[in-house]
């Protein structure tokens, strides 16, 4: 069973990878972005099974949980000030510093 | 529900509790500072400024006091704070007092710089957040445990996007979102790493012991691979090869206070983590992951200097310069704490002073032609002796040339690599050691280019162009720079 587990995250964690590597939309890599933290909080809920004396990796993904939550909040108020300026949240128009 | 074990000692983890609470002295005062900076912006109006810096300088004077006092009644072996999640000893202490003395730095910079002048910088704010970084990295140094790690890592992270994107012009918005999406994703990556870790090791501890206990898992190459997911994070705070991208962008946009802060403070705590993580790969590993690092400072430094090379605007040569430093932060992760664990706070403070000093000279000549473009610098020289006397010392310091004290850095790093090389005859050990003396001699082409356009240069027109720079200060950095080549048993 925990094959099954172990493998899902893994796989999620390719679809994150995949997509903040491909993707141009801000929005949609951070989405990817959430999708791996959700491929770690899944791989330590799973092992946390085998530490019920404890709880050390339901404890970790709940610690996850708010801090993506924040990191979240923060990313897309600085979108807002990105749209704002740009009116585009393509990454890929974002290049006025270089050179 | 809770297991017997856990309430049956529950007297004795309070007690535990409350013991490690009173080694924090340091961080009680950063934590008042920031409470009455919060005080202070329940009034939002500009008049505070001068209340924001003197709360910070205060706060900061405070802490290394207490962690002058701890340091003082620190047991020689060490003490082991929150059940071992934290661990202080007199070595963590020493670095604690070199951060929060680049946090006085920082808001003494700021009080000088041209963010000062502006109207609507939200000061007590900015303040407020470096503070909230020192407290991230005060316990990032501490840290032994994969939750403290990450939390800590994540303050300082959280709160560096946020100060990048602070004086919320075009090009901070952009800067501030990169430097957000590469610091969120290689977050996911180090948590994927830990979370694996913990599967195989059944802890989030990190101390030999537990890697000695878990002997089978920790002798598969999932435990290497998902060690060295782990460490992503480290290398996006130290802007070291695979994550050095967000480093020109937020270099060029953020304010020199601010950025001479970044290119320091976590860049060191993260060197140390970096070190310490090292510190713990088993002896059937160690060639290994000697090579990989080995790999990675060599791409990182070659990047960085010829990254540097193309560069007319002073920040982002220094960007890329930071970069090629950190490859010779990761030299002591390569060749173990045990060789070259003194030389860290050496080379810590002389980078700090260097690149402080060359960021504030950066700033006077932004104050003076509003812009960072190396084009005015031409034969400006002969008006500006001492200016150009002073930055020719920390260029000197950055790329390690003697008589400054970045010399003595690299020697020991350069030195230890060596002895490293002679006991373990890793082949690469050796190519990073070549690799790294060339691209010294290398990096002279860009480092002395500031002078040359100063002194060697023809000046456009006639005119008598003087900056004004803070003098005092600046000499004070260059003469402990030089001070430190000479007399090295001081430190030591």
């Amino acid at each position: 069973m925990i094959t099954l587990y172990v493998s899902l995250s893994a796989f999620l964690f390719s679809i994150g990878t995949l997509i903040v590597l491909t993707k141009k939309n801000i929005i949609v890599i951070l989405m990817g972005i959430e999708l791996i933290l959700n491929a770690a909080n899944l791989n330590l809920i799973v092992f946390g099974q085998f530490d019920k004396e404890y709880l050390r990796g339901h404890v970790f993904a709940l610690f996850i949980m708010v801090v993506a939550t924040a990191e979240v909040s923060v990313a897309l108020a600085i979108i807002w000030l990105v749209y704002k300026y740009f009116n585009t949240t393509n990454i890929d128009e974002l290049k006025t510093l270089k050179e | 529900m809770f297991s017997k074990h856990l309430v049956e000692n529950l007297s004795y983890q309070l007690n535990n509790l409350f013991n490690s609470f009173s080694y924090l002295g340091g961080e009680y005062c950063l934590l008042i500072g920031i409470f009455f900076l919060i005080l202070i912006e329940l009034k939002p109006t500009s008049a505070h400024k001068n209340w924001g810096i003197s709360i910070g300088i205060l706060t900061m004077l405070l802490s290394i006091f207490q962690l002058w006092i701890t340091l003082k009644n620190i047991s020689p072996k060490g003490q082991n704070l929150f059940e071992e999640m934290l661990v202080l000893n007199s070595f963590n202490l020493q670095l604690k007092i070199i951060l929060a003395i680049i946090g006085l730095l920082t808001f003494i910079f700021l009080a000088f710089s041209s963010t000062y002048k502006e109207k609507n910088f939200p000061f007590s704010e900015w303040i407020l957040f470096i503070l909230t970084i020192e407290l991230g990295l005060y316990i990032l140094v501490m840290s032994q445990n994969l939750l403290a790690i990450y939390l800590s890592l994540e303050v300082v992270s959280l709160v560096s996007y946020i100060l990048v994107a602070l004086p919320f012009k075009k090009q901070n918005a952009e800067a501030s979102i990169k430097y957000l999406l590469f610091g969120a994703f290689t977050t996911g990556i180090t948590l994927y790493g830990m979370s694996l870790l913990y599967g195989l090791t059944g802890s989030l501890d990190m101390n030999p012991a537990i890697i000695s206990a878990n002997f089978n898992a920790v002798k598969s190459p999932l435990w290497l691979m998902a060690f060295f997911l782990t460490c992503g994070s480290l290398f996006f705070k130290i802007s070291s090869l695979p994550f050095h991208f967000w480093t020109p962008d937020v270099y060029e946009a953020g304010n020199s206070p601010l950025v001479a802060f970044l290119s320091t403070a976590p860049k060191i705590a993260g060197a140390w983590i970096l070190i310490f993580f090292s510190s713990l790969v088993p002896t059937f590993w160690l060639p290994t992951w000697q090579v990989l690092l080995s790999v990675i400072a060599i791409l990182t430094m070659t990047l960085g200097n010829f990254g540097a090379f193309k560069q007319t605007n002073i920040k982002r040569m220094l960007a890329y310069s930071s970069i090629a430093h950190a490859s010779f932060m990761l030299i002591p992760a390569i060749v173990g704490v045990h060789l070259a664990g003194n030389f860290f706070l050496y080379y810590a403070v002389v980078y700090s002073l260097g690149t402080f000093g060359a960021f504030w000279l950066a700033e006077n000549y932004f104050q003076k032609f509003g812009t960072f473009d190396m084009k005015y610098l031409k034969g400006i020289g002969r008006w500006n002796v001492g200016f150009g006397v002073i930055f020719l010392v920390f260029l000197l310091t950055l790329n390690g040339l003697p008589p400054t004290s970045g010399f003595n850095a690299k020697l020991f790093f350069f030195s230890a690599l060596w002895q490293s090389y002679t006991q373990t005859k890793i082949f690469m050990l050796l190519v990073l050691l070549v690799i790294g003396v060339l691209n010294t001699g290398f990096a002279l082409f860009y480092y002395l280019k500031i002078p040359y356009l100063l002194f060697i240069k023809n000046q456009m027109t006639e005119e008598k162009i003087v900056i004004k720079y803070h003098y005092f200060i600046n000499f004070l950095f260059g003469f402990i720079l030089i001070l430190l080549f000479f007399g090295l048993n001081l430190f030591l």
